[in-house]
């Protein structure tokens, strides 16, 4: 997944090293919410068939810990995420990460531009 | 009520632009073995199945199999990017374009369109969990087709995760069916009627 810059901003090359943290932080936020959501769909299907398995059950309460964690992160860094999450209509203004961004000519919306707009 | 999460429960990359493959990959978009007929079969057999544990297994792999439509459909749209009309000519793919251009529709690589008659519900518990076991199977098989269709790694690596899925969710409805048995067998025989 890959985010790219915003071209047709004016900023100074702090800004523009600002928004390059941020979209690597945004990156790495998205691709460990993959991680964890593989765990935990794992975990539920299994938990499905094996209710009583304590193991599992504690896996899963500190999977949904982490994935808590990092949504939160996620969210109030790089834009919405989920619905009833905050500022779920800015994704109708094109911020925030969407899974067909780089199936069309117009370039995604870079992250760190929402003030500008 | 289901809650959407933007977010792809695994990466859809392309390494470059392959209509053909994506004409074939529809096969699990719309096709009879495909995520939107398992999704629905399994979101439709819940409404009457008995055992709880069952019941909610099938709405989470239902959910997942959405899930993995996304996946499918994402992918498919990568590898139709920036297709023009004669090329789509060319290439033999130009039926799909003339209809639906660049964009996905529930058809198969055969170009018949989705229908409900794909699914399978009777409404008894071990006949549906078996024909669950069934078409995760079916499902498997085509996407070991696909893997071998294609030499995109990208596109084999994003194919063998669902696959694997596809194993996982066999396994827990032979589980779920095994469950179910288990119930029905304080009845003594749970074939008896």
């Amino acid at each position: 997944m890959s985010f790219r810059r915003d071209s047709d901003s004016c900023s100074s090359s702090i800004e523009e090293d600002k928004r390059a943290d941020l979209e690597s932080l945004c990156n790495r936020l998205i691709r460990d919410l993959q991680h964890a959501t593989h765990a935990l769909v794992d975990l539920m299907l299994y938990l499905d068939t094996h209710p009583m398995d304590f193991r599992a059950r504690q896996q899963y309460m500190l999977w949904t810990n982490h994935y808590h964690m990092l949504k939160h992160q996620y969210q109030k860094a790089c834009g919405p995420l989920q619905w009833y999450g905050p500022n779920w209509w800015q994704r109708a203004m094109g911020f925030g990460y969407d899974p067909l961004d780089d199936c069309f000519e117009q370039e995604p919306m870079a992250y760190g531009t929402r003030d500008k707009r | 009520m289901w809650i959407y999460e933007a977010n792809l429960e695994y990466d859809a990359k392309v390494s470059y632009a392959d209509p053909r493959m994506a004409q074939l990959l529809i096969a699990q978009y719309g096709g009879p073995n495909g995520e939107l007929a398992a999704a629905m079969q399994y979101l439709n057999q819940r409404f009457d199945m008995e055992n709880k544990r069952a019941r909610q297994l099938l709405v989470d792999v239902g959910t997942e199999e959405l899930a993995h439509l996304e996946i499918i459909g994402v992918t498919i749209r990568k590898l139709l990017k920036g297709i023009k009309p004669m090329q789509a000519r060319e290439l033999g793919i130009a039926s799909h374009y003339v209809e639906h251009e660049n964009g996905l529709f529930y058809v198969n690589p055969s170009g018949n369109s989705w229908t409900a008659d794909y699914l399978k519900h009777v409404g008894d518990p071990i006949a549906d969990m078996t024909s669950n076991i069934a078409a995760e199977e079916r499902a498997r098989a085509v996407y070991e087709h696909l893997i071998s269709l294609t030499d995109d790694p990208l596109v084999q690596d994003t194919l063998r995760f669902l696959r694997e899925r596809e194993l996982v969710h066999a396994a827990r409805f032979k589980e779920a069916l095994f469950i179910i048995k288990e119930e029905m067998n304080t009845r003594k025989n749970f074939y008896q009627y």
